[in-house]
């Protein structure tokens, strides 16, 4: 979204020039949209009668929180004004596009979430000990191995016999 | 005195005293380890307390609380990485200090100004929680329509990049309260014919998504940087000369962390960097901070603990939250079925005196726990990240799930987690959001009550003088980012 190329100049400064904020102008227009569909939901609310609503009609309060945020969300873009005077860098964690390893544990993240109810509860865990370090970068095999091999036990054990806690078994029927 | 005695009867019962032990243990080592915060644990925590009894459900969680700021400057001291944010001023002083060669003094001095600063605000929480909680059954809904609007504008001074951004996400939580069929008219709102959303957002998935997931894809990209860390064999307690030195100084903080802990939204945070700025303010060496002068360390610490007893004063007598923690602590109170507020405290002042029985516990708790394992505790932190996060990652998918054994729980969790995610790159806290959605239906219930009561004439709200002066207050504390802006503008151009 920030991607930057590494020659230019800090895009933080560059902003700072500016009226209005790129990168806010972006998510301001998105937050808007995502308003704007919000307040036509709230139009499409039953109504009720005025003397069972007692004049407080469902969509009233949430369309008065969706001006509030609209009204702010229109301030977003010319807020790094302020900021800078006040020294604070609203770019600093985004002014790098999202680190690779970042995007890549997201999508293990998904996949393993989506395959957890296939893979049961406890699976789903040792998949998780196996992968997730080799993918941070972690190359020592066998605290790896007894990681994956000890912990899930250890939770299943605690959660499933002392806390009571019903695991999904998936569809290999693995469980403790 | 009943009440008292009830109170710290429940918590003498063997199956309690661990819960709180281990509460505490839990809080100093999620405190110890970077990345890893209170109000991750108590997320983390909340769907397994679901089980337990209401009141040491949440004795265990205000014990964590209290432990999870302490624990925080072990790190903070040792590595230079505040394990959690309140921690940050400590690391200004404490790390020069065991840099060179006292990390035993340091985490002593840390250790004691907590226990004083969290032991001192406790003293406050038990006189002013009843105190407040008698004056708030006075009020009627607009006085708690206008006091929770005055909670929300507290979120504009809350830390984090920008008050606007807070603001912003503290509507949104509240927009996200009014999920769910609505309890006046029985009309669905925003459910999009899901059932599962018909009673609202489910606190438990959201809460973990927000702060558990959310830093675990931050730490993804920090994995490769490297820390010098100071190994700590024993922890060294102060001398009496040392603390006859020091003692000006830890009232100070703990009176100043109390105040702010008491505002709402303010946590401990801002409590430490203030603690820190009047340490130095009021110091006769003020030369020596920053390289490990020992007013640089208890100054933070006890203003940071003072304000964890501090927040629970609004908590817990008039429901509204006084931190990030608090709030979430608050989320376990309603989903144990009590509604926070004064008529808790009157109804039952037991639970008043079972949650200050277990926080001065936890505090006295870590004293010996830090006495005991200084050297464990500094071992931790050499936990490969690699190991700790799916850990972390496999507790936050158990904790989703296990609320009501579904996987579409698991699916919210995952999605708010990403959402955190995202917010926090463009400078949305998740705190503020979580704020606003517990708030939310008081807010709305509080509104819609006035409005009834007034007949639509939001006007004739200001006929109440509490409401107007929570009105005044909110109206300050909104235009005080602006104008401070202002300000720095004309210094920096004079």
């Amino acid at each position: 979204m920030t991607k930057q190329n590494s020659t230019a100049p800090s895009t933080s400064d560059e902003r700072a020039h500016g009226l209005v904020h790129p990168v806010d102008l972006a998510v301001s227009a998105i937050i808007l949209v995502g308003v704007g569909y919000l307040f036509y939901e709230t139009t499409q609310f039953d109504e009720v009668s005025p003397l069972f609503a007692q004049n407080i009609q469902p969509a009233m309060y949430p369309q008065l929180l969706l001006w509030i945020i609209a009204g702010l969300t229109c301030l977003m873009p010319f807020e790094h004004i302020l900021l800078t005077k006040k020294g604070k860098d609203i770019d600093k964690d985004r002014s790098e596009s999202v680190h690779p390893l970042t995007k890549m544990t997201i999508a293990f993240l998904i996949a393993v979430v989506l395959a957890s109810p296939y893979l049961g509860m406890l699976l789903t865990m040792v998949t998780i000990c196996l992968v997730m370090p080799r993918l941070w970068g972690y190359r020592k095999l066998t605290p790896i191995l007894l990681f994956a091999g000890i912990f899930p036990v250890v939770v299943s054990l605690v959660f499933s016999k002392v806390l009571k806690v019903y695991f999904d078994s998936g569809i290999f029927g693995i469980a403790i | 005195m009943d009440a008292i005695i009830e109170g710290f009867s429940l918590l003498l019962e063997f199956d309690n005293i661990i819960l709180i032990t281990l509460g505490v243990l839990i809080g100093v080592l999620v405190g110890a380890l970077p990345g890893l915060s209170s109000p991750m644990a108590i997320a983390l925590l909340t769907p397994f307390t679901i089980q337990l009894e209401p009141i040491p459900a949440i004795a265990m969680m205000a014990a964590l609380y209290c432990a999870g700021t302490f624990g925080g400057s072990i790190t903070a001291i040792l590595i230079n990485a505040p394990g959690a944010p309140p921690a940050v001023a400590t690391a200004l002083d404490g790390y020069p200090m065991a840099k060179r060669g006292e990390p035993g003094r340091a985490l002593g001095l840390a250790t004691v100004a907590s226990v004083s600063g969290g032991i001192i605000s406790l003293i406050v929480f038990i006189v002013a929680a009843p105190t407040l909680a008698a004056v708030a059954l006075e009020f009627r809904p607009p006085e708690y329509f206008a006091l929770a609007v005055f909670a929300l504008s507290m979120l504009a001074s809350m830390t984090g990049k920008s008050s606007l951004r807070n603001l912003i996400a503290g509507a949104v939580g509240v927009l996200l309260a009014t999920v769910g069929i609505h309890l006046t008219t029985g009309v669905e709102r925003f459910t999009w014919d899901i059932p599962d959303l018909d009673e609202g957002i489910h606190f438990v998935p959201v809460l973990i998504g927000l702060f558990a997931m959310g830093e675990l894809l931050s730490q993804s990209s920090t994995l490769n940087k490297v820390v010098e860390r100071i190994e700590a064999k024993a922890m060294k307690l102060p001398t009496w000369e040392e603390l006859k030195e020091l003692k000006n100084c830890i009232l100070r903080s703990s009176g100043i962390g109390t105040f702010i802990g008491i505002l709402p939204a303010e946590g401990s945070t801002v409590a430490a960097i203030i603690g820190y700025n009047e340490a130095k303010r009021f110091s006769d060496k003020k030369e020596e901070f920053g390289t490990g002068t020992p007013e640089g360390i208890v100054g933070p610490e006890a203003a940071n603990n003072a304000a964890a007893g501090g927040a629970m004063v609004p908590t817990l007598a008039l429901g509204i939250p006084g931190s990030g923690s608090t709030a979430l602590i608050l989320a376990a109170l309603i989903m144990h079925g009590f509604r926070p507020g004064p008529y808790l405290l009157n109804e039952t002042p037991e639970f008043l005196y079972a949650i200050f029985g277990a926080m001065l516990f936890a505090n006295v708790a870590f004293l010996a726990i830090g006495l005991a394992g200084a050297k464990f505790f500094s071992l931790v932190t050499f936990i490969p990240k690699q190991l700790l996060w799916p850990a972390v990652f496999i507790f936050a998918v158990i904790g989703a799930y296990s609320s009501s054994s579904s996987f579409v729980d698991v699916y919210v969790m995952l999605v708010a987690g990403l959402i955190g995610y995202f917010m926090s790159r463009h400078g949305f806290g998740a705190a503020p959001l979580v704020m606003g959605l517990i708030l939310g239906k008081m807010v709305e219930e509080a509104f819609s009550q006035s409005m009834i009561i007034y007949d639509n004439n939001f006007l004739a709200l200001m006929e109440s003088p509490i409401v107007l002066f929570f009105f005044a207050l909110t109206a300050v504390n909104l235009s005080t980012p602006f104008w401070t802006g202002f300000k720095n503008r004309k210094v920096a151009k004079a």
